[in-house]
């Protein structure tokens, strides 16, 4: 399958499963720049020709000079070997290492960086010549130049600080070896983000320290930086894409998440607001319903003005008939007063007549002359008055004139008590009508007030309206559960297209790996190993001695073999497949006595010396101890040595 | 007028002229008693008829004197209405109350119970007066004891004696005039009643709201 169809094939098919159009899935590759790299390039060589440093170093206040060089160095294994630990095997590693990655500082030693002055390194990238030229005064700086056949130079990189040294160093060899820097999704801190990685943590898999904790490079596995290393230096197609595709659906997973959580929030406060405006709804339209309609109100109004003006007109009839009742009352009184004047005047009169009468006259009242014995005998019997002649005795009939007077005071008194009662219980009567005049008016202006009120109702109709408009639109803008962002859904349909074809091709490498990783193994002495299978995640289980076992439980001595053993499968597969991008230099520093026996060392020196040679374009540099052993793999041309107590440099 | 009303005239002079008489040694005619003046029996007649008029003495006796008794006396007569049931309207006449009474004096002449003295000069005024002789005062005995309901004008005859305090005839009219004239009756008219004034007096003095009633 071309490339081209390759990439097509991979286009329709996410496209199929996504249910889109194949030109909306070129939209979203372009959006989150995952780019179908189907077919790796071809690989290319790295290879050291000479190193020089020189400077001064000052050991115990003493200061010598420094000038090592450490010329025609080629393909195969190279080494580095003294008498006894210390004595500056690292340091040369460390210095080829600073120079590669561009970070001198970080990779040696603060006090031997103090000591530096120059540093060359001149290497080859498939038969290009470059020179770097750094120069260590108060701070770094420096050339990269390429030299080419005819001897011209050009001037690739200048640096004034390390800083750009090391940018110019990363560009260099990213583009060179044509390796795209690699998206890892990294999370931290309960939040993720992707992170770009280059050059650093490529150039770090070519250079075997003593941190044994993961089979290739130093970073732990946890980091997704190991497993991208394999991918990367095995070149199986597809590996960048599916890191782009992977990344980019962990972000969109990631902002998805945080989206959902602003939603969820929102919906919340959402919610909880609506609950707050129903509950003030449900208490306006409870008020409102208290409020009496306006034709309730008038009706009301009406009967009211109705009892009082009946109650009104009651008071005015009765106090109409207290009037003529107290009328009736004084003139009943009058008239007690006038019986009983009359009565008593002829009771005194009575008593009167009867006091004179009894007198008779003595003299003329007119000359006052004595009346004579005749005239007074004449009246006896003739009845008529001895002075002037009248009719001396009454025929009125004095006890019934008494009589009838006393029964018209009787009947006066009668009438004015009656007269009496009448005007008290009217009086009563009035302070009734008077008390439901009282209430009557009461009731009307309460009525009348809650007429003139009629802001409090329409207050209330408006308040309930709002309210109701408000609950609408809040229900209409509460936040929906959102459904899976079609971009989540398509990456994660990218990742799992890209990631099926690149596991084709992986599966196939990984069972070739895994093949020489055995072979090599036993190569550098693990006889025992009965076989070892690299897993795609970068595990690696192993059964030794029939007994099954993995990477993480073994001896430091046998996990420095297999660490080795995987490198170098990895370059051959590589190499075989013409697939491999691995830069061709493998740098091991050995570890301390304490560590790692000398015996192991041999053993893996034996090995590699032969594998070397078997894959032409490696270039293997080893820092060790030395022995007799050692030294008979090894011909001194081929090393740099510092035998007994001596320094390197 | 009949003879009735003539009998009990009679009889509020009978207690007049016997309560208000002084004894005299000059006896002329064989009177036990002389009433001076006939202006002093119309003062003491205009008392015996307008009760408000002797409960406004009283009150001013009480206002003299502080006399408690005074003020009760008063009060009674308020209580038993008399202003009401006891006034007998009066002219005025010039300078006071003034009435002839000759029909009711020929009652008491005829039966000898009075004699008319003779005519003198008092205070430049021609003056009569009366004679009581043993019999109006014996008449008066009886008829305390036989018909008590002509009582009441011996003691009111005793109450404007109290009132009236040895004053002469000129004194009362005066005193009463200054009255009569505050109450501005038109010459010739009825003396009216001064009732609610007095009984006002009457209701400050007994410390009792104004306008209630004493009845």
């Amino acid at each position: 399958m071309s490339q081209k169809s390759a990439i097509k094939d991979w286009i329709s098919a996410i496209a199929e499963n996504a249910k889109l159009d194949v030109s909306k899935v070129e939209d979203i590759l372009a959006e989150y720049r995952i780019e179908a790299m189907p077919v790796a390039s071809t690989p290319k060589h790295l290879l050291l020709n000479r190193l020089r440093f020189t400077g001064t170093k000052i050991i115990a206040g003493v200061e010598s000079p420094i000038d090592f060089h450490w010329d025609k160095l080629g393909v195969g294994l190279w080494a580095i070997l003294s008498g006894e630990n210390f004595r500056g095997k690292s340091t040369i590693i460390q210095v080829i290492r600073g120079c590669l990655r561009g970070n001198l500082s970080q990779s040696v030693q603060a006090d031997v960086f103090a000591w530096l002055r120059t540093v060359d390194l001149d290497f080859q990238i498939d038969e290009q010549d470059f020179q770097l030229r750094l120069h260590l005064d108060d701070s770094l700086s420096g050339t990269l130049t390429r030299h080419y056949d005819s001897g011209r130079t050009r001037k690739v990189h200048s640096f004034e600080d390390e800083e750009e040294f090391e940018a110019a160093m990363s560009n260099f060899f990213m583009k060179h070896f044509d390796f795209d820097k690699f998206a890892v999704y990294r999370t931290q801190d309960e939040k993720g983000a992707t992170v770009l990685h280059g050059w650093p943590a490529l150039s770090a898999a070519m250079f075997i320290g003593t941190n044994y904790g993961t089979i290739i490079g130093e970073l732990s596995p946890v980091s997704g930086i190991p497993v991208r290393l394999l991918q990367m230096f095995l070149g199986i197609p597809w590996v960048t894409t599916l890191a782009s595709a992977s990344a980019a659906l962990k972000e969109e997973q990631r902002k998805q998440s945080a989206s959902d959580q602003l939603n969820n929030d929102a919906k919340e406060f959402t919610e909880r607001r609506l609950n707050e405006l129903r509950d003030s709804l449900a208490e306006k339209q409870s008020q409102l319903a208290k409020t009496n309609e306006t034709k309730q109100l008038q009706a009301s109004l009406v009967a009211c003005s109705e009892s009082l003006q009946e109650a009104a007109n009651r008071e005015i009839d009765v106090r109409r008939r207290i009037r003529q009742a107290t009328i009736d009352h004084e003139d009943a009184k009058i008239a007690v007063d006038e019986d009983r004047k009359a009565l008593r005047s002829h009771e005194e009169e009575s008593s009167a007549q009867t006091v004179f009468r009894a007198l008779d006259p003595k003299n003329c009242p007119r000359c006052e002359s004595s009346i004579s014995r005749t005239r007074k005998l004449n009246e006896q019997s003739s009845n008529c008055c001895s002075v002037c002649g009248g009719r001396v005795h009454s025929d009125i009939d004095e006890a019934e004139i008494k009589r009838q007077l006393s029964s018209n005071l009787y009947a006066s008194k009668k009438a004015q008590a009656e007269a009496s009662k009448c005007l008290k219980e009217l009086n009563i009567k009035l302070d009734e009508i008077k008390q439901t005049v009282a209430s009557a008016s009461s009731q009307q202006q309460k009525v009348a007030r809650q007429m003139t009120r009629p802001t409090r109702r329409s207050g209330l109709l408006t308040e309930v309206a709002e309210l109701n408009a408000r609950i609408d639109e809040l229900t209409k803008t509460i936040p929906v559960a959102s459904t899976k962002s079609t971009n989540v859904q398509v990456l994660k349909i990218i990742e799992n297209e890209t990631r099926a074809r690149m596991k084709e091709h992986q599966d196939n490498l990984l069972e070739l790996i895994s093949a020489r990783i055995l072979d090599y193994a036993r190569r550098f002495g693990m006889t025992q190993l009965d076989s070892a299978k690299l897993l795609g995640n970068l595990n690696l289980p192993v059964v030794k001695s029939g007994s099954a076992t993995s990477y993480g439980q073994l001896t430091a001595g046998e996990k420095l073999r297999l660490k080795i053993a995987t490198l170098l499968a990895l370059v051959i597969v590589g190499e075989e497949q013409n697939v491999g991008r691995y830069p061709g230099l493998l740098a091991i520093d050995s570890p301390a006595a304490q560590e790692v026996a000398l015996k192991d060392l041999e053993q893996i020196i034996s090995g590699l010396s032969e594998i070397a040679k078997e894959i032409g374009h490696l270039q293997v540099i080893v820092g060790s101890r030395s022995s007799p052993a050692i030294c008979e793999q090894i011909s001194e041309a081929r090393s740099v040595q510092a035998m007994g107590t001596d320094y390197l440099w | 007028m009949t003879h009735r009303t003539y009998f009990i005239e009679a009889i509020r002079l009978l207690f007049v002229l016997t309560v208000g008489s002084e004894t005299t040694r000059i006896k002329t005619r064989g009177e036990a008693a002389v009433f001076s003046g006939e202006t002093r029996l119309n003062a003491w007649d205009f008392w015996m008829r307008y009760p408000d008029y002797l409960a406004d003495e009283l009150i001013e006796r009480y206002d003299v004197t502080g006399e408690d008794d005074m003020l009760a006396k008063a009060e009674k007569i308020f209580v038993d209405n008399e202003p009401d049931q006891r006034r007998l309207v009066m002219i005025r006449y010039r300078f006071g109350a003034y009435e002839k009474h000759d029909d009711a004096l020929a009652v008491l002449v005829s039966r000898g119970l009075i004699g008319i003295g003779g005519r003198k000069d008092v205070d430049r005024i021609r003056e009569t007066d009366f004679l009581i002789f043993k019999e109006a005062f014996d008449l008066c005995s009886q008829i305390v004891k036989d018909e008590p309901v002509l009582i009441w004008y011996r003691d009111r005859a005793e109450l404007v004696h109290l009132i009236a305090d040895h004053r002469s005839g000129y004194a009362l009219k005066k005193r009463q005039y200054e009255r009569i004239e505050y109450a501005t009756t038109l010459l010739g008219g009825e003396i009216p009643s001064i009732e609610a004034d007095v009984k006002m007096r009457l209701e400050q003095r007994l410390k009792r709201p104004v306008g209630g009633s004493a009845a």
